[in-house]
């Protein structure tokens, strides 16, 4: 009667320090499922992706059908499994500020995914953009050109 | 119970405190459409369907009514534009990607969005998204087409709240959001109620068009001969062939809305059927049967009679006065479930006692005044060689058998539904009606309460109700004695026991209409039937 | 002349923000040294009920967007006996809002500290900061803080949460985050209370209301008492962005200017040779737009229909403004508000799951000119059923209000698209402000 709650088949293989992490946040909620959304994004932070067999991890740990974790895993912003993305706001400000010109300049410069996003939070100093994780925000030409370059 | 008393239109109505406030507009009369909530579910609000305009003070406000409860004085309006015109457009939203394919869809005709539509919509289908198709399969018994499905989420609060497997969820989000089991399947013993409760054609079985369309079936009410509890059932027979079994209820029968699997799906076991009257193995007519019977009992010394949980009360009634006829001793076997009761979450219970009517079949020997014994006694009698002959009933429905060793020598009579295998060949066997759709009287459910069960077809070739066999073997031959008329003189003769001052009518009375399940599709036509509403009342408003 | 004259009488006046300039003041030592930690050493001097009082006497109101007086939502979480958590929602998921943002990233202390005093206004333990987990700069500046502060007398935890999130949501979508729910706000059933929270009760508030607290306390209520308009004392912290010339965060008193001394004045006004052509007053959901023609509008909220019922239309909101100039097309804007909307929309609720995401493709199609004949009519039909009450929460009908005001203030360039013209001469090039004011 248990098939909703399937011990996941594939268990990842965690990181002693990584579970440690994963248990002190759990320790932080009256309830463990308190600790659902905070562990996904540990999870997504220190892995890059969804892998779906840490939702078994992520439920074993929270006391939530491992079902609901997915659900709730698939509905987030998810990063792609693989190569570097960067993610350029797209909303209404940087838009009219040159997000446009931001994406062009960007898809120029091989081995880079440019995904378009809604609205990053620094609108005043837009056009903006992130890179793993990192805001790059009042972006000018010569910025962009630098950001790029820096690469090499 | 205090009771509230709030106006809808204008109109006063008095109900319970802490009624839903939904339920008492349904229970008014009123058409509301609500596809996401259920009775026996908790409330997300979440379709936004049943709306209506709350007076409050000079001004109007809209609010959901399915996750509130009656408040004194409230004042609604159903009828006010601004409220038919939010409803109106719900309908329109849900339609935007909704496929329109009711032609082809096993649900049309009992459908909670043909109702919505039916009852709120405005006519108007302006605007289309392109419509999402994907059937996937969530278990063994169960197809999702996610085209239909409206993301009601009843079927994901099923799976959380009543079978507490947590099966299903929403994946996704905004308009990518989609029901998913995310590879687990769904099986368990209940899973045909999501069938139910989707208000869509969204869940289906995997198959052809399983059943007659809607609007050819009859309803026939019954009660589940599954296990003892005794679950209301409502058989739905077209073209003079049981098509399905579904939970009857509207809330008040045994147990809530819901049935499972072993009761929804039990009669499509395919069991090899007795199907004709047999002496020492070979075919006869009845008469020969019955006079055989007649004879090896009467002259028995110490006969015996094996009474089975599957008969019904007035079956075990005339089997009590052939036993003072024969002055046979009585037996009863039992059919346990090695695994003991299976309680779900809710409380809803699948009972180890798998036979429907062990209580009421003691009850009626008691009414008798017979001495009862069990399985146990009847194979100490056996085996010391006491019993000279006899009349055994099976019927079990699941395989659980009684474990008794016949001796070649004595006269033994088996009533059955299928070549007997549990006990040795017969010299004679009468073939019988299986308690799934064939029988027609009442059972006593293991908490005690009395229900009608009926008969939806008849049985195969020359098998017989176990009434009209037993009715046979008490008149002499074949009459028109019936389970009504039993019932009654086991009324009588029960005067202080379980069945006194009762008969079919009071049953009736007591019993909901087979008609329309309130929730789960078929609630428009409940309330046509129950003269709440008119079909022509949704003409005008168009 | 005119110019001259807004821009003596708009001037900052910081609150929320006051000492964000000095530097280091996201440290511990730094920020006692300028005066922090006094409101709540004050706070904790007085009893629950004295703070109360005073708050509910300085008339602080929700910087949310929804602008209740705390002082009553607290004094009526006493009456239930209190709340166990203080949930502070950091989210901000609408668009041009980045206050609560900012107040984390550079003055995390002075947001601990007004947490902590609510914490004590109510009764609660325990303090959760509900942000989004892609706030890496706030969530490591709120981290250091609460490590640098640690105490037995209350906990404090961070709860980062991965978005989209949809906005207007309502408390209970920082409530269904913690309690490791979908990220769906629950729908109103009437009942009036304190949200439910394990196994007890909480309440939210969001960051920039928590900011003023420390202030309120510190100085008895004092800051309030001259500062700001009748109904709502204090300050807003506007989020201005867009094409004017100096965008930023502006501190400025409550009913004293109007949108275009903001604007026009403080903000730097259109770039040159550009002319302001609408603005969306926005960060509560979004709405209203308003056009060069109304940018006389005070700064009062106490005037809007939304929050107070006042006599000017559309909604106050929660302080965005984003500034559109003479390149932008309105109904461009309308379809990238509609496709926000629809991405960051939950799926709860049917008419909001279905129609953003239709009103999404249609305005795509009306803005590529390839709309059908009546896609206008019914985008405008749908926009009018989203209401509040039929979607579940305020995101589709923030949405819905937007692309209506939007067409309301341009109908000419909406049906010009049918015909697949759009007359604006857009200009996508990357630009650079003047200035951008408080930046870090
Ligand atoms: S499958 Fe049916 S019950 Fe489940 S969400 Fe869809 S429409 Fe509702
Ligand atoms: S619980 Fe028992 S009575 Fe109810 S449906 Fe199942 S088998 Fe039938
Ligand atoms: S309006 Fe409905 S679908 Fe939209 S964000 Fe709110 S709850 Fe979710
Ligand atoms: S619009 Fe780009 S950061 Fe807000
Ligand atoms: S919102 Fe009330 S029935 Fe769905």
């Amino acid at each position: 009667m248990n098939q909703g709650r399937p011990e996941a088949a594939a268990r990842p293989v965690v990181p002693e320090e990584l579970a440690d992490r994963a248990h002190a946040i759990v320790a932080a909620y009256p309830e463990p499922k308190g600790a659902l959304h905070p562990l996904l994004d540990l999870v997504l932070s220190e892995t890059g992706s969804w892998d779906g067999t840490w939702a078994g991890w992520v439920a074993q740990l929270t006391g939530t059908p491992v079902v609901t974790v997915h659900g709730i895993a698939r509905s987030r912003r998810l990063p792609e499994a693989d190569g570097e993305e960067i993610a350029v706001c797209t909303g209404l400000s940087c838009r009219w500020m040159g997000a446009e010109a931001v994406c062009q300049r960007l898809q120029e410069v091989p081995n880079i995914r440019v995904v378009a996003v809604n609205c990053l939070g620094a609108c005043s100093a837009a056009p903006a953009m992130a890179r793993n994780g990192r805001l790059h925000d009042g972006l000018t030409p010569e910025r962009l050109d630098a950001l790029v370059a820096g690469d090499r | 119970m205090a009771t509230v008393r709030i106006h809808i239109d204008g109109e006063p109505v008095d109900v319970d405190a802490g009624t839903n406030l939904l339920m008492a507009l349904l229970d008014a009369g009123h058409a509301m459409a609500h596809p996401c909530f259920h009775p026996s579910l908790s409330a997300p609000a979440s379709c936004r369907m049943c709306l209506a305009a709350e007076e409050v003070g000079d001004s109007l406000r809209l609010i959901t009514t399915c996750n509130r409860t009656v408040v004194e004085g409230q004042r609604l309006s159903l009828s006010h534009p601004q409220a038919v015109a939010a409803r109106s457009g719900v309908v329109e939203d849900m339609l935007l990607r909704h496929p329109a394919e009711c032609a082809i869809c096993e649900r049309a005709g009992e459908c909670e969005v043909q109702e919505a539509v039916f009852v709120h919509g405005n006519g108007a289908t302006g605007a289309t998204l392109p419509g999402r198709r994907k059937k996937v399969e969530l278990g063994p018994r169960l197809i999702l087409d996610r085209g239909r499905c409206i993301l009601c989420t009843r079927c994901v609060r099923f799976e959380a709240e009543v079978s507490g497997t947590d099966a299903l969820a929403v994946s996704g989000s905004g308009a990518d959001a989609v029901i998913d089991t995310c590879g687990a399947p769904i099986a368990h013993d209940m899973t045909g109620n999501l069938l139910d409760l989707c208000p869509s054609g969204a869940l289906s079985e995997p198959g052809e068009r399983l059943h007659a369309p809607a609007w050819q079936m009859t309803g026939i009410s019954s009660t589940c001969p599954g296990c003892a509890s005794g679950c209301a059932t409502r058989i739905d027979v077209a073209n003079g062939r049981v098509q399905r079994v579904k939970p009857r209820s509207d809330g008040a029968d045994a147990q809530g809305y819901w049935l499972c699997d072993v009761g929804r799906y039990g009669w499509q076991a395919e069991t090899e059927r007795l199907t004709t009257p047999q002496l020492r193995g070979t075919a006869v007519e009845w008469d020969a049967v019955f006079a055989e019977v007649a004879e090896h009992m009467e002259q028995a010394r110490r006969g015996a009679i094996l009474l089975s949980p599957f008969l019904s009360n007035e079956e075990a009634f005339l089997l009590g006065h052939l036993a003072r006829r024969w002055e046979a001793d009585l037996f009863l076997w039992q059919a346990t479930d090695p695994a003991g009761d299976r309680v779900w979450p809710t409380g809803f219970t699948i009972r180890a006692e798998r036979g429907p009517n062990r209580a009421g079949v003691r009850a009626v020997t008691q009414a008798l005044d017979l001495p009862l014994g069990d399985g146990a006694a009847l194979e100490r009698r056996l085996g010391a060689g006491d019993v000279d002959a006899l009349f055994a009933v099976g019927g079990s429905l699941h395989g659980e058998t009684p474990e008794v060793t016949v001796p070649d020598e004595l006269f033994l009579a088996v009533q059955d539904v299928q070549p007997s295998t549990w006990i040795r060949n017969p010299d004679a066997a009468l073939a019988s009606s299986s308690a799934w759709t064939e029988k027609e009287g009442t059972f006593v459910d293991g908490l005690g309460r009395l229900q009608r069960v009926r008969a939806a077809v008849e049985p195969p070739g020359e098998a017989r109700p176990d009434f009209w066999i037993l009715a046979a073997l008490w008149h002499g031959g074949p009459n028109r004695d019936s389970p009504d008329q039993a019932f009654s003189r086991l009324s009588r003769s029960s005067s202080s026991g379980s069945f006194a001052h009762l008969d079919y009518g009071i049953l009736e009375s007591r019993q909901r209409p087979a008609e329309g399940v309130a929730f789960g599709g078929g609630w428009t036509s409940q309330l046509q039937r129950r003269g709440l509403i008119a079909v022509e009342d949704h003409a005008k408003r168009r | 002349m005119r110019l001259l004259r807004e821009i003596a009488e708009m001037e900052e006046r910081r609150i929320l923000f006051e000492g964000i300039d000095t530097p280091d003041i996201d440290r511990w030592p730094v920020y006692c040294k300028h005066g922090g930690g006094q409101g709540l050493l004050r706070a904790r001097s007085l009893s629950p009920e004295n703070v109360i009082k005073e708050i509910q006497s300085a008339r602080l109101r929700g910087r949310g967007g929804a602008w209740r007086l705390v002082g009553d939502r607290w004094q009526q979480a006493q009456a239930e006996g209190g709340a166990d958590y203080v949930v502070v929602d950091l989210l901000e998921p609408d668009p041009g809002r980045f206050r609560d943002r900012k107040l984390a990233e550079r003055h995390p202390h002075r947001l601990l500290e007004g947490a902590r005093i609510a914490a004590h206004a109510v009764g609660a333990t325990s303090i959760f900061l509900c942000i989004d987990a892609e706030s890496l700069r706030a969530r490591q500046a709120l981290q250091q803080a609460i490590v640098a502060t640690q105490e037995q007398a209350t906990t404090i935890q961070l709860h980062p949460a991965r978005g989209p999130f949809p906005l207007a949501a309502g408390s209970s979508l920082a409530v269904e985050l913690l309690r490791g729910g979908r990220a769906e706000p629950q729908a109103d059933d009437g009942v009036a209370g304190l949200d439910r929270l394990f196994a007890g009760s909480a309440i939210v508030h969001s960051a920039s209301t928590l900011g003023y607290l420390p202030a309120l306390l510190a100085t008895a209520g004092d800051v309030f008492q001259t500062v700001g308009s009748e109904w709502a004392p204090g300050t807003q912290a506007f989020c201005v962005s867009g094409l004017v010339r100096r965008p930023g965060l502006y501190e400025v008193e409550l009913g004293r200017g109007t949108v275009r001394d903001l604007i026009e004045g403080i903000a730097g006004g259109a770039r040159p040779e550009r002319a302001i052509k609408f603005v969306l007053h926005a960060g509560y959901g979004s709405s209203p737009v308003l056009t060069a023609g109304d940018l006389d509008r005070p700064l009062d909220p106490g005037l809007w229909a939304d929050p107070a019922g006042g006599p000017l239309s559309g909604v106050f909101g929660g302080g965005a403004v984003i500034v559109a100039d003479d390149s932008v097309c309105p109904v461009d804007t309308a379809r990238r508000l509609a496709q926000a909307y629809a991405g960051a929309a939950c799926g709860k609720c049917l008419p909001c799951r279905e129609g953003t995401a239709w009103l999404a493709a249609a305005l795509s199609r009306l803005e590529a000119g390839t709309a059908q004949a009546n896609d206008l009519a019914w985008i405008i039909q749908r926009c009018n059923h989203l209401t509040p009450a039929v979607a579940l929460c305020g995101h589709a009908p923030s949405a819905a209000r937007s692309i209506r005001a939007l067409h309301d203030a341009f109908p000419e360039e909406f049906a010009a698209h049918l015909d697949g013209g759009c007359a604006v001469a857009k200009d996508l090039s990357m630009k650079v402000p003047d200035s951008i004011h408080m930046r870090y």
